[in-house]
């Protein structure tokens, strides 16, 4: 990307980041042609500054088409349940869960959402096989961000 | 094993990992409130799968709960069981005040780790959350770690039994889930509080890709933990958290929160 698009795009991000303050929206999701850019904030009731990507209003917006965006109306995406931290495998170090082209069944773990020192297991909806993979291990994720497409 | 009304008990000699047998109970349609019990875990384990020496004579408790509150307060769980595990420690040694909690849930004494609390969760097939609860309590022995200090029920001089202990526990685990339903949490959070170690003294956080450094101001009305730096204030709501031993007056420093 050039420096130009690049200095475009955060200027574009600024309106929209100011746009979802005076409006009081959430969430943008501007499409034109073969760009896309989503930005949104999490609202949270006391948290004046929160750790994470809940940090900013623009905090949560990706300067660049985001794949994740069109994965999340994926019918075969599975979204994060929660605001957490996402892991690939049971420890560190260990085997991940899945892998991009492995075959799962219904209920099998698909990763590990920890949220308040609760992890969440996250299960395969249907089974079906992985096709993509949005997060790496240690990855904050937010409320209904894609993590996995399963179909 | 003893247990409480509303509550089932399925106590073994030994078991993989109670946290495990509760999950797959409720993967098979266990309605909730039941207590898995064991003697011995022969892969017990606790946050990422650091294992959890589990020899017969400490407590292994898990309790299945099916969405125990709405799903937006289950981030408040590690606190009312640290809190049980607490009251629940002092009921059996009859020392009251004996243990102090380290956020979000590990039981200190004397700056020594007694217990661990290992919460796991899965949504079920028809969209229902199930919550398990793992104790691990240390009763009449402990892991000698290099990195912090442990210490058990009986080498501080309180000789407790497995069951003993987990009848203790049931009673008060019950007592708190009942309080955490019905009560506002803010009764919850006070006693947390009054129990707690380290407000107001400076602390390192770390996160998953960095650390911070601050102090630690208090506790959010979600029990989030609150780290203050420079004039700024941050919302914390996972980390491990490491108190400079000076600060506590005990060798306290480095101990993961678990």
């Amino acid at each position: 990307m050039s420096e130009k698009k690049n200095q475009l795009d955060q200027d574009l991000i600024r309106q929209l980041a100011a746009l979802l303050d005076e409006t009081n929206l959430t969430e943008i999701e501007l499409e034109r042609d073969d760009f896309r850019v989503r930005v949104a904030r999490q609202v949270t009731v006391e948290a004046p500054v929160s750790i994470g990507r809940a940090a900013a209003p623009v905090a949560a917006a990706a300067p660049a088409p985001v794949a994740p965006a069109e994965a999340a109306n994926h019918p075969g995406a599975v979204t994060s349940p929660m605001v957490g931290t996402a892991y690939r495998s049971p420890e560190p170090g260990a085997r991940t869960f899945v892998e991009i082209g492995d075959t799962v069944a219904a209920g099998d773990t698909l990763l590990i959402v920890e949220a308040m020192k609760t992890m969440n297991q996250i299960a395969a909806p249907r089974a079906g096989r992985v096709t993509a993979i949005f997060v790496e291990d240690g990855q904050p994720v937010e409320y209904g961000e894609p993590l996995v497409v399963v179909e | 094993m003893p247990g409480v009304a509303g509550y089932r008990v399925a106590a073994h000699a030994e078991l993989g990992s109670t946290n495990s047998a509760a999950l797959a109970a409720a993967g098979e349609g266990d309605p909730g409130n039941l207590w898995i019990v064991a003697g011995r875990q022969t892969s017990g384990r606790g946050r990422r799968a650091r294992p959890w020496v589990s020899e017969p004579g400490n407590l292994y408790a898990s309790l299945l709960t099916i969405d125990p509150v709405p799903s937006e307060r289950i981030g408040q769980f590690p606190l009312v069981a640290a809190l049980a595990l607490a009251d629940a420690v002092d009921a059996m040694t009859g020392s009251y005040g004996l243990v102090r909690v380290k956020w979000p849930n590990d039981l200190l004494v004397d700056g020594a780790k007694i217990s661990g609390i290992l919460l796991e969760a899965t949504m079920l097939a028809d969209g229902r959350r199930a919550v398990v609860c793992g104790f691990g309590l240390n009763l009449s022995h402990h892991p000698d770690l290099p990195d912090y200090k442990a210490a058990s029920l009986a080498g501080l001089g309180f000789p407790v039994g497995p069951e003993r202990a987990f009848e203790a526990l049931a009673v008060s685990l019950a007592r708190h889930m009942t309080r955490w339903r019905e009560a506002p949490f803010s009764q919850t959070l006070d006693d947390w509080r009054r129990r707690a170690v380290g407000i107001g003294a400076p602390i390192r956080v770390r996160l998953e890709d960095r650390e911070l450094n601050g102090i630690f101001a208090g506790l959010d009305p979600e029990g989030r933990l609150v780290l203050e730096t420079g004039d700024t204030r941050q919302t914390i709501a996972a980390g491990d958290v490491f108190f400079d031993g000076a600060a506590l007056g005990t060798a306290a420093s480095g101990q993961p929160a678990g």
